[in-house]
């Protein structure tokens, strides 16, 4: 195999299979990178068995062929090269030599044989637009579960609608529900998948390539689903188990809604939250006609107490939340203005972005502290 | 003719002599006891072969009077208590004028005595109970009675002895027993010619016990200090059912002084790193009587719960003392178990105190690497061999199972740390390549640069680590993602982060738990949990504790509950494990432990659960915030399992390896 490609070209599209380089070397060649050159093109191909991404650009290809090269070294190399183009030569050795201008470089590279073959694409689902499906992600993925039970999942829920784009996350203290109305005039009925955290992620730098207004092209097959964007294709395994019945924790019935200033209330959140556990992060919201107050003490430490004025009339109502899920919420939501929906101390707390620009449906659910 | 007959008494004392004499060491013990009561200043102890073929007991104290020296061997002759009321006030060893006839019964016995009020003293010989020889002697003021060949008529008995080393074994802990109990009297111990113990009389226990353990042990030691407390009784004052009998409750009553009962308890417990494989290295003495007491082995465990595994015991050694009335000695013939009249005021009193002093004793102590001594001071004094031998007669009697002294010996967790610098004076000598110098040469030395020259002015302590020095740690990053490495005034120190977080929760959910104020995290969704039939009787009986641990619970259907709600800070997969974790506790400790002990336990698991984990990255500002935390904790020094939180590399350590010092 032999090709030239340009440096720049090179460094990006191997900038993406980073995320999906296994890290832990447990099967060596999966720390490579397959590179196959054909035609007027090259293809990288990189993996760790439970994500894989493809991606390719132009070279002129001068014989065609593959083989694999360690992927973190070959970029950590090519970065460092000025902007010209690179020629790469993979001889029956397995040895690859790169030739930049006056730079001659040699990489032990390993035998495609043992590389790890990616299904192949089906037909395609649907197409997402690219701007709705970041948004979602991005206002659900932190309320995925970092640890690993059997009673949380390690991803998100994708749900396909004819009418809409729902994407749930939930760690079993919180539920974020982001939902767009596109119709997908295709779909009869619904389709639903178990998309993992580390795929979410990489579709988000994907897409971070790709300019806000395209569309990916979504596909699945009975263990996979895959997203492609332009020459790019990103797959991954479907995560099994159960979501957890989203419809039935949604609130129903919340007799009381709040309006709030995001950024005052943020503002007052982080501050008096520096008094509150390091673990459990435990405030006080303290709602009474007029009045929002927070607060938070540990006995040693001191305490600490903010007040906003809200409008609100009904009766005082206490209640305990995780310092961190507010922030959460507060930190991803662009609008300015939010509303807190809410029953008692006992009942779930609810919170939904407010204002002209909000055209999606964002529902964040909290569970109460007992403190 | 009717068949019953009157037992002689040589029968009866043989029969007697089964209850008291089991043993080499219990003849050791009585005679050891009749020196004490004699008021003997200095007892020598010899024996042969374990004592099977020779024990010889020399006092210097009042010694017997000719009549009396034959009496001693009438059964229930003696000269300590006249009257059945004295029993409930026993101030002496023995009582009962039972120990020489027996002993007299199964071995040949001689007695040399010689009272002060008396010109000569008196010799008698008996063999099998028989009187063969009494006669007039000269002899030194005092007593030395000889017990050869025990046993000799009583084949069966013989049979049962063990070895001579644990024979002697028995009676060298004996004996060491003693020497605690009485710091102003003096011991010696020997076994044909070798010296096991040798103390002289001295003023403080803290003495004895340096004779007696040698330094090292003294430095792991606390001192409890004298510790009383008092204990009220109830008004309408209720007379014990001692075992002399009902006529005597009343005129106890009429006689009893107050509402007041006054104890006080005294000696030393380990710090909690010191854990021996077995109860031996625990003494206890109650008005000065060697005794072995499950309840105050509880009261002991109960202390050190959570400061140490549950597998591991302290060295203690405890003196309690009470009013007479309060305690029963008469249970046993061998006298080694007593009965107290208020037994959970004194287990509480003795968990108490021992626990508050070691929470007191908040520095890292000898955890971390444990200093040489003071240069200039004498060499510190080895362990006598007597306190070293393995075997004790009540680890014995109260460990079923089988003993293994090989566990027993390597019994101290390697928790120092010591340089890697294999020795502070390298034999470089030896290395050297053999050259000859022409003149007797210093060895070559490399004059030392500038840039070696002595540390900045810093000031470097020396002194043991205190809680400040914990608080002034700096955290320098982490090894293994587990252990965080921090540098103090006073070394380097090596922090396990799970179990300094586990501390730290630990005396947090305890604290949330004592004030009732629990931070409980709903869930969104319940946990369902099975449980077995076993299961399901225990929820039964803690549902209540389990919600007022943060576990917020319902039944839910046949054998399952519905978990709405756990303590913040409890992930999600730990619920399940955590809820188990709990029944089981609640299972196995059913009944056998207060509800304190209990919630102890439920604390320590919660904690267990909810704490960082190793193999888990932290960033610096966590793991300030946890040294910072650990600091603030009552006792940060081990975890409520037991195992070492740090330890610490010294100043003195690290200038010692790098030759500075
Ligand atoms: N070493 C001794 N010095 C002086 N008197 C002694 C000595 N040993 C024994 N006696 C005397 O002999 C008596 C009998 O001793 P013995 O041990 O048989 O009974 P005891 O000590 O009174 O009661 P117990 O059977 O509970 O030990 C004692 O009461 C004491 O007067
Ligand atoms: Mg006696």
């Amino acid at each position: 195999m032999e090709f030239t490609v340009s440096k720049s070209d090179l460094v990006k599209e191997l900038n993406l299979s980073q995320g999906v380089v296994e890290k832990k070397t447990t099967i060596p060649i999966l720390s490579n990178v397959l590179v196959e050159a054909a035609e007027d093109r090259i293809v990288l191909t990189a993996t760790d068995l439970e994500l894989g991404i493809r991606c390719s650009c132009p070279a002129k290809v001068q014989r065609a062929g593959a083989g694999t090269i360690p992927a973190k070294r070959l970029l950590d190399y090519v970065r460092l090269l000025p902007d010209a183009d690179v020629s790469v030569k993979l001889g029956d050795n397995q040895w690859a030599s790169l030739v930049c201008g006056r730079s001659r470089t040699r990489i032990a590279g390993m035998s495609r044989e043992n590389f790890p073959e990616l299904p192949d694409m089906p037909d395609k689902i649907a197409d997402l637009p690219v701007k709705a499906l970041v948004s979602m992600i991005a206002k659900t993925i932190f309320a995925i579960s970092t640890e690993e039970s059997r009673f949380t999942l390690n991803g998100a829920l994708l749900l396909l609608k004819n009418k809409g784009l729902t994407m749930v996350a939930t760690d079993g203290h919180r539920l974020s529900m982001a939902e767009y109305e596109i119709p997908f005039p295709d779909i009869a009925g619904s389709y639903r998948a178990l998309l993992p955290r580390k795929a979410m992620g990489e579709i988000l730098k994907l897409a971070g390539e790709a300019g806000p207004d395209g569309t990916i092209a979504f596909a699945g097959d009975d263990n996979h689903l895959f997203f492609q964007l332009g020459g790019r294709l990103l797959l991954c395994r479907k995560l099994t188990g159960n979501f957890p019945d989203f419809e039935r924790v949604l609130p129903k019935d919340q007799p009381h809604s709040i309006i709030l200033a995001k950024d005052e209330l943020r503002g007052a959140i982080e501050r008096v939250s520096q008094f509150a556990d390091e673990r459990s992060r435990a405030i006080r919201l303290r709602l009474s006609p007029g009045e929002a107050k927070i607060h938070s003490s540990i006995s040693e430490t001191g305490e600490s107490e903010e007040s906003l004025p809200v409008e609100y009339d009904g009766e005082t109502v206490e209640i305990g939340f995780n310092a961190q899920y507010l922030l959460d919420f507060l930190r991803v939501i662009p609008q300015d203005q939010l509303t807190l929906r809410f029953k008692d101390a006992n009942s779930a707390g609810e919170l939904r972005p407010d204002g002209e620009s909000v055209d999606y449906n964002y529902r964040y659910v909290v569970m109460p502290m007992r403190i | 003719m009717g068949r019953i007959r009157i037992l002689s008494d040589t029968v009866a004392n043989k029969i007697a002599a089964g209850e008291v004499v089991e043993r080499p060491a219990s003849v050791v013990k009585e005679l050891l006891e009749n020196s004490l009561d004699a008021g003997a200043r200095d007892v020598r102890v010899a024996v042969e072969a374990g004592g099977r073929r020779m024990i010889r007991i020399a006092d210097d104290g009042c010694g017997m009077l000719r009549d009396d020296a034959m009496l001693a061997f009438e059964r229930h002759a003696t000269s300590k208590l006249s009257d059945v009321r004295d029993l409930l006030s026993i101030a002496t060893l023995g009582f009962r004028g039972e120990a020489l006839p027996s002993i007299a019964s199964v071995s040949r016995l001689l007695l040399e005595s010689r009272s002060e009020d008396e010109e000569s003293g008196t010799r008698v010989e008996i063999a099998g109970g028989k009187l063969l020889r009494c006669e007039e002697a000269a002899l030194p003021r005092g007593t030395v009675i000889t017990v050869r060949d025990l046993f000799y008529n009583v084949p069966a008995r013989k049979k049962f002895l063990r070895s001579e080393q644990t024979e002697l074994a028995h009676i060298a802990s004996l004996v060491t027993h003693y020497s605690l109990a009485h710091p102003n009297r003096g011991f010696q111990l020997h076994h044909g010619a070798s010296e096991l113990l040798s103390v002289s009389p001295v003023a403080e226990i803290r003495d004895r016990v340096y004779q007696v353990f040698g330094s090292q042990t003294m430095e792991d030691l606390v001192d409890l200090g004298t510790q009383e407390r008092d204990l009220e009784l109830p008004p309408p004052y209720l007379p014990p059912s001692a075992s002399v009998g009902a006529q005597l409750a009343a005129e106890a009553e009429a006689e009893a002084e107050g509402p007041v009962r006054a104890f006080c308890l005294r000696g030393f417990v380990s710090r909690p790193q010191v854990q021996k494989s077995n109860r031996n290295s625990i003494y206890l003495f109650v008005n000065g009587r060697l005794i072995r007491d499950k309840l105050l082995m509880h009261a002991i465990s109960q202390a050190y719960a959570n400061l140490m595994p549950g597998s591991s015991y302290p060295f203690a050694l405890l003196f309690l003392d009470c009013d007479c009335e309060e305690v029963d000695v008469n249970v046993h013939p061998a006298k080694t178990e007593v009965r107290f009249r208020h037994p959970s005021f004194v287990h509480d009193f003795i968990r108490d105190v021992i626990r508050e002093v070691l929470i007191g004793q908040r520095p890292a102590s000898s955890v971390p690497a444990r200093y040489s001594p003071i240069p200039s001071a004498p060499p510190p004094p080895e362990p006598q061999r007597a306190a070293a031998l393995p075997f004790s007669e009540f680890s014995q009697t109260m460990h079923e199972a089988g003993y293994d002294p090989v566990v027993a010996q390597g019994a101290q967790p390697a928790t120092e740390l010591r340089p890697v610098v294999p020795n502070a004076q390298p034999q470089r000598d030896e290395d050297l390549p053999a050259v000859t110098l022409h003149h007797q040469a210093a060895p070559l030395r490399l004059g030392v640069p500038d840039t070696h020259g002595p540390l900045p002015n810093v000031s470097i302590d020396y002194d043991q680590p205190t809680m400040a020095s914990l608080r002034d740690l700096r955290p320098l990053g982490q090894l293994h993602d587990s252990f965080i490495i921090a540098a103090g005034r006073d070394g380097l120190w090596i922090i396990d982060q799970h179990v300094a977080h586990e501390r730290i929760l630990f005396e947090r959910v305890l604290k949330e738990r004592g004030a009732g104020r629990v931070e409980m995290q709903s869930l969104l969704l319940p946990i369902v949990l099975e449980l077995t039939p076993g299961q399901q009787v225990e929820y039964a009986r803690i549902a209540d504790e389990l919600n007022r641990t943060g576990f917020e619970t319902e039944p839910f259907g046949n054998r399952t509950i519905a978990v709405k709600a756990a303590p913040a800070g409890v992930g999600l997969a730990d619920i399940e494990w955590l809820v188990f974790e709990i029944l089981e506790i609640s299972e196995k400790e059913l009944r056998t432990v207060s509800l304190e002990d209990q919630r102890r336990a439920i604390a320590a698991s919660v904690a267990c659960r909810a704490a960082i984990k190793i193999n888990m990255r932290l960033d610096m500002a966590k793991m300030e915030w946890l040294l910072a935390a650990l600091a603030a904790t009552e006792y940060p020094m081990s975890c409520p399992h037991g195992r070492p939180v740090a330890m610490r590399y010294s100043m003195r350590d690290i200038l010692k390896g790098f030759h500075r010092i």
